[in-house]
């Protein structure tokens, strides 16, 4: 041991002065067994064993080795064997260290599938949302074509604009539904029926055909829209899946809100079943009391074996945001734990603390805060997995109806 | 990180025990391989290596202490000292043993770091692609 090998070690100074001291001494003067015995009596040293028995055994074998010799006065040899056992039980030790890890990344990398489940179902979103507004300004446009003709006095113009109209209302909110007219327009039935009424118009008013001579049109036009609904059908596997979905999760909250103590709402992430006061304060480990809430949510995620669940810690605003972010990821663990336990597929079961990041309520009210101290069980909106697109029923410029 | 590893493989090799063994599987490697000499040698160029390579304390810990077993493996082989050579080659085997744990540790760290920045950054696309309200 030199000064020059001493001076490269970056770990702690108390260290390299114990080291430094039992190199410059030759080593411990008494065969120290007690360092070994403490690690071996501390809390964790249960898991050790259990995690790792053939290192612990060895471990314990050279400890009675250390013992004996020690007691026999050999003191290299104990000396020996009680360093041996040290070293086996740190490794030991770390290799559970190790594996908490493992645990911990596999927990991630879940959390991250589902979060980017959510980015692909989000910008499916945000997609649809910029093709609905497309559609309704062409709507638009459609309707003030209409409201002209009624200035003609044609008979289509008011079935026309009142067709129009009802379908950006009913799609006013509704992006899915909006994209499903694009299929009446692109097959130009509303636009044909549109046309051929303003010619109709037209030639009406030059005289050179007579009025209302088209009037059946709008009749036709609408029996072809229906025939396109029908026919469009497989194409439209995604807006299915969106309904299919919202009835699974109707179903799941007309169960849930009969649950006691608990909140239950439909949002775009899926259903949320809220529970509060899980936790006394400052816990992580549920309260015995409030289990049978717990397990009346398992209960109810059984019974929907389709849907994953991810369950969300919050708590309301402290002083040590960061505290409050651990606080809310073990009490959701936990939550998630209590699910796994009462038979809840640990493969469909994810946990994420949000801190105080998500208030439901006022903070600066003390029920605001109860309120805003809560754990949220989201039964996930399965994401949409498209098919490959079957090929269009319709040729362009064809007969629609065929 | 990686010259750590191969520190360690390599003269978990020169004592014949698989550096990628499970730690059970370590218990009963018996010491053969490179001369005494040779594997002295090894350690304390090894120790040196990692002393100068990590940042980590325990792991700088256990190199020094690699440096003084290769010492007094030295001494003892100067000596001729057959009983003291023995008890330092099981004490330089059990070390190698707690490095590659301390390694291997250190690499699920660095990998559930970059598991947490990766789920941070997916949260904050999300975030993005749909701004939550003002509560």
């Amino acid at each position: 041991m030199t000064w020059r090998r001493l001076s490269r070690f970056r770990g702690p100074a108390w260290a390299s002065l114990l080291i430094f001291g039992a190199a410059c001494s030759g080593g411990p003067r008494l065969v120290d067994v007690g360092a070994y015995e403490r690690a071996r009596a501390a809390p964790t040293a249960v898991e050790v064993a259990r995690r790792y028995p053939k290192l612990s055994a060895e471990a314990d074998a050279h400890h009675a080795v250390a013992v004996t010799a020690a007691r026999a006065g050999q003191v290299a040899e104990a000396r020996h064997a009680a360093r041996l056992a040290r070293t086996t039980w740190a490794a030991a030790e770390v290799y559970v260290d190790r594996r908490g890890f493992r645990a911990r990344l596999a927990e991630l990398q879940n959390q991250q599938r589902l979060v980017e489940e959510e980015i692909s179902a989000a910008r499916t979103r945000k997609r649809d949302a910029a093709r609905a507004e497309e559609l309704k300004a062409r709507l638009h446009a459609l309707i003030a074509r209409a409201t002209a003709l009624k200035a003609t006095q044609h008979p289509a113009a008011d079935l026309l604009t009142t067709a129009l109209t009802d379908l950006v209302r009913a799609a006013e909110f509704d992006a899915a539904r909006l994209i499903q007219t694009d299929e009446l327009q692109a097959r130009t039935t509303f636009e044909a029926a549109l046309a051929w009424a303003e010619a109709d118009a037209a030639a009406s008013r030059s005289g050179s055909a007579p009025g209302r001579v088209l009037s059946p049109l709008p009749e036709r036009a609408r029996a072809e829209a229906r025939a396109l609904l029908t026919l469009a059908e497989p194409r439209w596997a995604e807006d299915n899946h969106l309904a299919a979905t919202n009835r699974a999760l109707a179903e799941v909250l007309r169960e849930a809100v009969a649950l006691p103590e608990a909140e239950a709402t439909l949002e775009g992430r899926g259903l949320v079943v809220t529970l509060r006061a899980l936790f006394r304060d400052g816990e992580t480990t549920l309260n015995p009391e409030r289990l049978a809430s717990v397990r009346l949510v398992a209960s109810l995620a059984q019974r929907h074996p389709d849907l994953r669940v991810r369950v969300e810690g919050h708590t309301d605003p402290r002083k040590d945001a960061a505290a409050a972010m651990q606080l809310t990821d073990d009490r959701a663990r936990s939550a998630a734990d209590a699910l796994v336990a009462a038979g809840v597929d640990p493969g469909r079961v994810a946990s994420v603390g949000r801190g105080a990041d998500q208030p439901v309520a006022d903070n600066e009210t003390r029920d605001g805060r109860v309120r805003n101290r809560r754990v949220e069980f989201v039964f996930l909106r399965p994401a949409f997995t498209p098919k490959a697109e079957p090929k269009s029923a319709f040729s362009p410029g064809g007969d629609p109806a065929r | 990180m990686v010259r750590t590893s191969l520190c360690v493989a390599a003269l978990s090799a020169s004592l014949c025990m698989p550096a990628k063994a499970s730690a059970q599987d370590d218990a009963n490697a018996e010491p053969e391989g490179l001369p005494f000499a040779a594997q002295l040698l090894e350690a304390t160029a090894r120790g040196h290596r990692l002393l100068a390579a990590t940042p980590e304390a325990e792991v700088g810990a256990a190199a020094l202490e690699l440096l003084r077993l290769a010492d007094e493996g030295q001494l003892a082989r100067a000596r001729a000292d057959d009983a003291e050579t023995e008890r330092v080659r099981t004490a330089l085997r059990a070390q190698l043993r707690l490095l590659e744990a301390l390694e291997s540790r250190a690499e699920a760290a660095e990998r559930v770091a970059q598991a947490e920045r990766a789920l941070i950054q997916a949260r904050r696309d999300l975030d993005a692609l749909s701004p939550r309200p003002s509560p």
